[in-house]
């Protein structure tokens, strides 16, 4: 009797060892969204997703989300490992009365987030909002129109490198808040209380 | 048989140019209602019940091409749940795949159609296109809208 336990026992934990990879392997290394896609695709190349937060669910962490094409690719909160890279492609995010991308990961985790425009609409709360995470690097991207009194460009409310370069600033209630850090050539005007970058890096 | 006479030609001529006549100033028939255009025209967020929820705002662009009529309230239609003052015609939200997700049961105007929505519980990924059916209940017809963006 004890044999047939154990038997029983091993086949559900086989059953369950194996199903458990079969979920993992629905993530792709690189997903792509279009402006004309559908959350409900697999986000590849040929059956591309609608938004950033339908294509986060079907990437693997340390993977990349590419654009094909312009489009309003929508608020998504970032939880791993991730490069979003659309440069070139119109990339929208309208954050009215939302932030824009909110980065909740890791310690170790490294976000990358290029060639995005960030847009508030003026009710947005914040364009980038950094809670936790090991590094996040903002480049070639446009974060403006969260203008409401408390709203902020770029927000780094915990731990976490967050390095800003070749990007546009402005037209914000506040341009920075927390601990960020240029890598050159941003723009950081127009916004009523610029803030200001904790330290410029030499970018080599 | 005899030939019809003269007066008689005439009398038959002059009744089909009074009904030509007629028939050009009558009114023209109302024209069918077209498929209503959807266009997403914004995103809020909102809490109730304990949760977050993104409502995601529509307007129907054509909206007054639709008679008035079509949702004037219709008691003589059967209710919606326990509202007896339900429009002759119901307005639904539905996925791409023609899943259900919202609805309006009470328009009463076509200008109603300017402000309708749909919502989903803030964190979930909503469905990427959705449309709308215009069902007017006494003429049992249905009206299809395109699909409509639900980010922008």
């Amino acid at each position: 009797m004890l044999r047939v336990r154990v038997l029983v026992f091993s086949m559900i934990v086989t059953v369950a060892a194996g199903s458990w990879p079969a979920v993992a392997s629905a993530q792709a290394a690189r997903t792509w969204v279009s402006g004309v896609g559908d959350d409900m695709n697999p986000c590849s190349r040929t059956a591309p997703c609608k938004t950033f937060a339908g294509a986060l669910s079907k990437t693997v962490a340390k993977g990349e989300i590419n654009c094909l094409d312009p489009g309003g690719f929508g608020a998504v909160t970032i939880t791993k490992s991730i490069a979003i890279l659309c440069d070139g492609m119109g990339a929208g995010v309208l954050a009215s009365g939302t932030n824009g991308i909110v980065v909740n990961a890791a310690d170790n985790d490294k976000v990358l987030l290029s060639g995005l425009d960030i847009y508030g609409a003026g009710s947005g709360l914040n364009g980038i909002r950094v809670v936790r995470a090991g590094s996040v690097v903002i480049h070639n991207s446009v974060i403006h129109g969260f203008s409401t009194p408390g709203s902020r460009g770029i927000s780094v409310e915990g731990p976490g490198s967050v390095t800003v370069s070749a990007s546009t600033i402005l037209h914000n209630a506040t341009g920075l808040a927390g601990r960020v850090v240029s890598a050159g050539d941003n723009l950081l005007a127009g916004n009523g209380d610029d803030g200001q970058f904790a330290a410029t890096r030499a970018r080599r | 048989m005899s030939a019809p006479r003269p007066l008689g030609l005439i009398r038959i001529a002059l009744a089909a140019l009074a009904s030509i006549v007629m028939l050009a100033v009558a009114a023209p028939a109302a024209a069918a209602p077209p498929n209503p255009v959807l266009v997403l025209t914004g995103i809020e967020h909102y809490s109730t019940g304990g949760k977050n929820w993104v409502r995601h705002r529509y307007d129907v662009v054509n909206k007054d091409q639709y008679p008035a009529e079509m949702f004037a309230m219709a008691p003589s239609l059967p209710p919606c749940g326990s509202n007896t003052r339900a429009s002759r015609s119901w307005v639904d939200f539905f996925d791409s795949n023609g899943k259900r997700l919202y609805g309006f049961c009470a328009l009463l105007d076509p200008q109603g159609l300017g402000n309708i929505w749909f919502a989903t519980e803030e964190g979930t990924v909503p469905p990427s296109h959705v449309y709308i059916e215009i069902t007017d209940r006494q003429a049992q017809v249905k009206y299809r809208s395109n699909l409509a963006d639900t980010t922008m």
